[in-house]
């Protein structure tokens, strides 16, 4: 049996694994705060409105980065995947945009922003993109494993 | 002729031509031991009426070998290794990425080829988009979707406008661009979801009706995909753009779908 993996469309997927972990994990360590939590705390005022919106867009990104990805590594040659990986990149730099503004504006507070969860995110959410651009623009590599 | 006997030629490669024993050619193994050793005698630079060997395809090429036949008298003036439409048909997705790949590693050493290359694929993508849009079933639902998703979004921003309106008023005039992106999409669609009527149908209206463009145009994707490659191949290799083949044959006017076009590349029937 001969399995073909194109490695550059592992990347973005691992990504997005990183994303949904670091959103169940604590982004608060003080707290113990998940990031899920920042987003459906009704009391808006109590964090960053702006961090919220940033961390909410994480789900979506998470969803629109797998597609691609799945899709290049099942049919190898997909057409669309350029056309495809646009919407989760813009759509990341704003979700950066929106955290990194909520940071700034919160860190000097009362959020110490020392989780797992926030560093996961961000790591995956950087990942993601750089998978998804490294998939269009490189020369698939892909390791053949014969059975 | 008596140094030619004497040539030692790996025959091996009629076992790998050879088809698999199920869809063999009824014929002895003697006859096909004949014809091994007078191939092991042929001159490879004559042709077929010196040679007396002949590995038939006769039966219609059944065994799908993708490159023809070098024996076969019928393959004899065409170039060796032109893939005709019906065999690029014929051939598996995986060679046809092969093929596309190795088309693609030569325009990489060959500008001409590459320019050439790029036309055609231009070409080919905006026949295959006009092709998904018009002709095909994903292309009706595509539409359909993105409709829904416009005129979702349209009643939702209206309706969260005018709801909310009054309390831009509220806000400070520095607001910064990231502020005014926050209103517009998130506090506007909050806004729709719990004040406008039918507002939460209004939104997941336009995300169903996003993800059913989406969900369409991927498999219209993967539908013209297997004869996206197929073309490119097929048009580069003859040395010819989409628009020669469509200045050559008047009656692509009335072209209908790929599947025409990719019609006038099969060898004729007089031919064979």
């Amino acid at each position: 049996m001969r399995i073909v993996i194109n490695v550059y469309a592992l990347i973005p997927l691992i990504g997005a694994i990183l994303m949904i972990v670091g959103l169940s994990a604590s982004w608060i360590s003080g707290a113990s705060l998940p990031g899920w939590e920042l987003v459906t705390n009704d009391d808006f005022s109590t964090y960053s409105f702006t961090l919220s919106i940033g961390v909410a867009l994480i789900v979506p990104i998470a969803i629109l980065t797998v597609v691609p990805a799945i899709l290049s590594l099942v049919f190898r040659e997909y057409s669309g995947r350029a056309r495809l990986a646009i919407p989760p990149i813009i759509l990341t730099i704003l979700a950066l945009l929106f955290i990194m503004d909520g940071n700034l504006a919160i860190i000097e507070q009362h959020i110490d922003f020392g989780g797992a969860g926030y560093m996961m995110a961000m790591a995956g959410l950087i990942l993601g993109a750089a998978g998804q651009i490294l998939n269009i623009v490189m020369k698939p590599i892909e390791f053949e494993i014969e059975r | 002729m008596s140094d030619q006997d004497s040539r030692d030629i790996d025959t091996s490669f009629l076992d790998r031509m050879a088809k698999p024993s199920g869809q063999q050619h009824p014929r002895e193994e003697s006859q096909q031991e004949d014809r091994r050793r007078s191939v092991r005698n042929e001159d490879p630079r004559a042709g077929p009426e010196v040679n007396t060997s002949t590995w038939d395809d006769r039966d219609g090429g059944s065994d799908r070998r993708p490159f023809g036949n070098p024996f076969d008298e019928i393959d004899q003036d065409e170039h060796y290794g032109a893939l005709s439409g019906k065999d690029l048909l014929e051939m598996s997705d995986e060679e046809v990425i092969w093929e596309y790949r190795e088309l693609k590693s030569r325009c990489r050493r060959d500008k001409g080829l590459r320019k050439h290359f790029r036309t055609v694929r231009k070409d080919v993508d905006k026949m295959l988009e006009k092709d998904r849009e018009f002709n095909q079933i994903t292309g009706i639902v595509a539409r359909i979707g993105k409709m829904i998703t416009v005129l979702c979004i349209l009643f939702v921003f209206l309706g969260g406008m005018m709801d909310g309106a009054y309390s831009i008023i509220d806000k400070p005039y520095d607001w910064t661009v990231l502020e005014y992106l926050q209103f517009l999409i998130v506090m506007n669609v909050t806004i729709a979801w719990y004040t406008v009527p039918y507002g939460s149908i209004l939104i997941i209206g336009a995300v169903l009706g996003f993800a059913i463009r989406y969900a369409s145009g991927i498999i219209g994707d993967i539908r013209s995909d297997r004869i996206r490659y197929r073309l490119i191949v097929m048009l580069c290799q003859d040395g010819v753009t989409l628009r020669d083949v469509k200045r050559l044959k008047s009656t692509v006017k009335e072209y209908g779908g790929v599947e025409d076009l990719l019609y006038y590349f099969q060898p004729e029937e007089g031919s064979q």
